[in-house]
């Protein structure tokens, strides 16, 4: 770790220890910890993302929206007893500005996914399946069957999903999503095994590398383990994936805190790859971001982004600060819109480059 | 103060305090890494594109390097090269990833373009590269893809061939490509060091009956030899390509390394030392579009020709009962590739050529001994004869 590596580490950790320790102890995780919830009390699946639950449905019809549209009964996404619903449609603006480059635009949509979740035995036995729709493909991102324990403490599940590791963030530009490489493009295939009890959650996961996004063989272990309090929550994360070809292993720290209006997200990873025989790079990954409640309604996230791809290079470290504001005028409507500011090595262009974008989301 | 005062001015007091420290934490100044390239400078070398395009945009922490790599594909110094060049496309097992000399019909080009069936354009969550970057790699595949790193003591090796090695094609090609890590030396391809030849039928290589394929050229290219196979019509059989590393004539690059050919299934060939001979094989299935064997045989073999007394076998050298036509199986041993007893220049069914056929001029009535066939039963109806030409033409296969 270089000393830049070793400053950021260190402010991080003050920062969230000054939090923590001080009178303030008291897939938007900045929700989940404005509410002092675990990730599942909005979404089916335990560490969150995906459809949303009957909770997590109400929510957004009652107190993440501006307002509320007609007088009828709350959607909850149940079609049937036995079947659920859900949906995301985002779609963007986005202008880039590169150094050396002319600057670039594009209207498009990002990403629509639908989830169906059919309930097989009450409150035990569950399929689950995240299909994305567009833009222009159909490719299948999450097909699980869950078992649930007859408490409902213990969870058991196989198929394919996401992997338990840090927050999960809806951003996979995000640094900490990028360099892990675990986002919202990389499922994989196996078991997953989780316990949920009070403030403590635990998922683990063994999966074998075959998954959307994977075509390697080798066997990956992840776990994620949080606990969480009204007002703050820590967590850690651990990834070890073994291949023929070389491993890789990464350590993550992640916590959330609300000091009244703002709710703050941190995460660090430490990432090691061993590239070939002898040959092995480290690196490096920080978040922190404050999501700032203005006005009712309107959230104003300021986050400070930090990645160093190889702590044996002093200066190849890039970061990126983004000013994003979110509003949901009405039930299932978000509207955001924001900069973001990169901060890298001269040679990649890319690097320094300056983003506008405003999105839509549509979502039930 | 209530307490939400309380709150915002501590929240105020924190960002005044993070804000400065956090924006003076800035981006690297890349000393540490290789300097910048002029604009316009990228070189069309594979040493140049893996420095300033690969190893910045795709090798990075998450994506294309170590464990967990999409696709398995890594990008970074080490494997790039290997993982690319002639290695078939896991999202596309069609496509190779880099198909030397075809820039069109290379994945790579197609993710960096974002023109590519599967999947999101690359550099994935970031800024396209700029055409003009696209454009040096497009150079570089076109000009054979070559590894310009390999020092020049390094033997030259295979690092593609169409068709596709274990590739069982069906139609016909028009010719057999190689594609080489370093530059050939041209003069060294040739019909003594490029061969190809068809297996004979048994699919094997060992037993002698091994039928050479004539080229209609042999040429060369500083990245790739090509044996044209223009106006060389190829039978159903399996085929065997060969290029040699070592014997009398072999290939060598222009430091006078003799090639390292040896080859199992992934490409670049070799073992690392020089003077194996390459050698992978390619099947040939061109559909029947016409009738099959069995179908002639209840049309024409069965009723007319292994009637009481006449072909009805065993087999054995005399006529009629030993030209056995009484099944499919005894149909093709007997005919296909069998040297007429009556007129022992001709085969009674030659692949691929009907007039040249016994069996067709007989039942045509042109043969130049004996009667005309089916002797006795009347004259086979002209399409049915066609049926047969057409068989025998498609290339006679059971």
């Amino acid at each position: 770790m270089n000393n830049k590596t070793r400053i950021f580490a260190g402010l991080l950790a003050t920062t969230v220890f000054l939090f923590t320790s001080g009178r303030w102890t008291h897939a938007e995780p900045y929700l989940a910890v404005q509410k002092g919830m675990q990730c599942s009390s909005c979404h089916s699946h335990p560490a969150g993302g995906g459809k949303r639950t009957v909770y997590g449905n109400v929510f957004a019809q009652s107190e993440l929206a501006g307002r509320r549209i007609g007088s009828g009964d709350l959607w909850t996404g149940e079609i049937t007893k036995w079947l659920a619903v859900g949906a995301d449609l985002r779609a963007s603006y986005e202008s880039v500005a590169i150094p050396n480059r002319s600057d670039t635009s594009d209207l498009g949509i990002d990403r629509g996914t639908i989830y169906v979740e059919a309930t097989i035995i009450s409150g035990r036995l569950y399929v689950y399946v995240d299909e994305q729709v567009a833009p222009d493909k159909i490719e299948n991102r999450e097909a699980y069957v869950r078992l649930n324990s007859r408490n409902t403490k213990w969870f058991l599940a196989a198929g394919q999903f996401y992997l338990p590791y840090g927050l999960r963030l809806q951003d996979d530009t995000a640094f900490v999503r990028l360099a892990t490489g675990i986002n919202f493009t990389n499922s994989d295939r196996g078991v997953q095994v989780g316990y949920n009890s009070g403030a403590w959650s635990t998922i683990a996961s063994l999966t074998n590398n075959s998954g959307n996004g994977r075509n390697s063989s080798g066997d990956q272990f992840s776990l994620l383990s949080s606990y969480v309090q009204p007002t703050w929550r820590a967590g850690i994360s651990i990834n070890v994936n073994r291949e023929d070809a070389g491993d890789r292993a990464m350590f993550g720290l992640f916590g959330g805190l609300k000091t009244g209006p703002v709710a703050w997200l941190a995460e660090i990873d430490s990432i090691r790859d061993d590239i070939s025989p002898g040959i092995t790079i480290d690196a490096f990954a920080g978040l922190l971001e404050a999501n700032w409640t203005v006005l009712d309604k309107h959230n104003l996230k300021f986050s400070y982004e930090y990645l160093n791809p190889n702590n044996d290079i002093s200066e190849d470290h890039q970061v990126r600060y983004s000013v994003v504001w979110e509003h949901a005028p009405l039930q299932f409507l978000q509207a955001r819109a924001g900069l973001r500011f990169y901060d890298g090595i001269p040679q990649v262009d890319a690097q320094n480059r300056k983003t506008f974008f405003v999105e839509l989301h549509g979502f039930f | 103060m209530n307490s939400s005062q309380c709150d915002n001015n501590k929240n105020i007091l924190l960002f005044s305090l993070l804000i400065p420290l956090l924006t003076s934490c800035t981006g690297g100044d890349g000393s540490g890494l290789p300097p910048r390239l002029p604009p316009g400078s990228l070189s069309p070398d594979f040493s140049a594109i893996q420095a300033n395009v690969f190893t910045p945009n795709c090798a990075t922490t998450g994506c294309h390097l170590g464990a967990g790599a999409p696709q398995g594909l890594r990008l970074d110094d080490a494997n790039s090269f290997g993982m690319l060049v002639g290695i078939a496309s896991s999202e596309q097992s069609s496509l190779l990833r880099v198909a030397p000399g075809d820039p069109d019909n290379s994945y790579l080009i197609r993710k960096l373009e974002g023109s590519a069936s599967v999947g999101g354009r690359m550099p994935l969550n970031a800024p396209p590269l700029e055409q003009t970057t696209i454009d040096v790699i497009r150079q570089w595949i076109t000009a054979g893809a070559i590894d310009d790193r390999i020092p020049s003591s390094e033997p030259i090796r295979v690092t593609a061939l169409s068709p596709i090695p274990g590739s069982t094609l069906t139609a016909s090609p028009t010719s057999i490509v190689a594609m080489f890590d370093r530059e050939l030396d041209v003069s060294t391809v040739n019909v003594m060091t490029f061969v190809l030849e068809a297996s004979g039928g048994d699919a094997s290589f060992n037993d002698g009956n091994e039928i050479p394929i004539v080229a209609a050229s042999i040429t060369a290219t500083p990245a790739s030899a090509t044996f044209d196979l223009s106006g060389v019509a190829l039978a159903n059989d399996t085929y065997r390509v060969r290029l040699f590393g070592s014997g009398a004539s072999f290939v060598m690059d222009l430091d006078a390394n003799a090639l390292d050919g040896e080859f199992s299934t992934t490409f670049p060939s070799g073992d690392g030392i020089a003077g194996g001979d390459f050698a992978a094989t390619f099947s040939l299935a061109i559909p029947a579009s016409g009738a099959t064997l069995d179908e002639l045989q209840a049309s024409i073999f069965t009723p007319s020709c292994a009637v009481s007394g006449c072909h009805t076998g065993p087999a054995s050298s005399t006529l009629p009962a030993g030209m056995d036509l009484s099944s499919a199986d005894a149909s093709f041993a007997n005919l296909v590739g069998i040297t007429s007893l009556q007129q022992p220049a001709l085969s009674r069914v030659t692949a691929n050529d009907p007039d040249v056929s016994y069996l067709v001029q007989k039942v045509e009535g042109t043969a130049a001994s004996g009667a005309r066939m089916p002797l006795g039963g009347g004259v086979l109806d002209q399409t049915l004869i066609d049926d047969l030409r057409e068989w025998i033409s498609d290339g006679a296969n059971r």
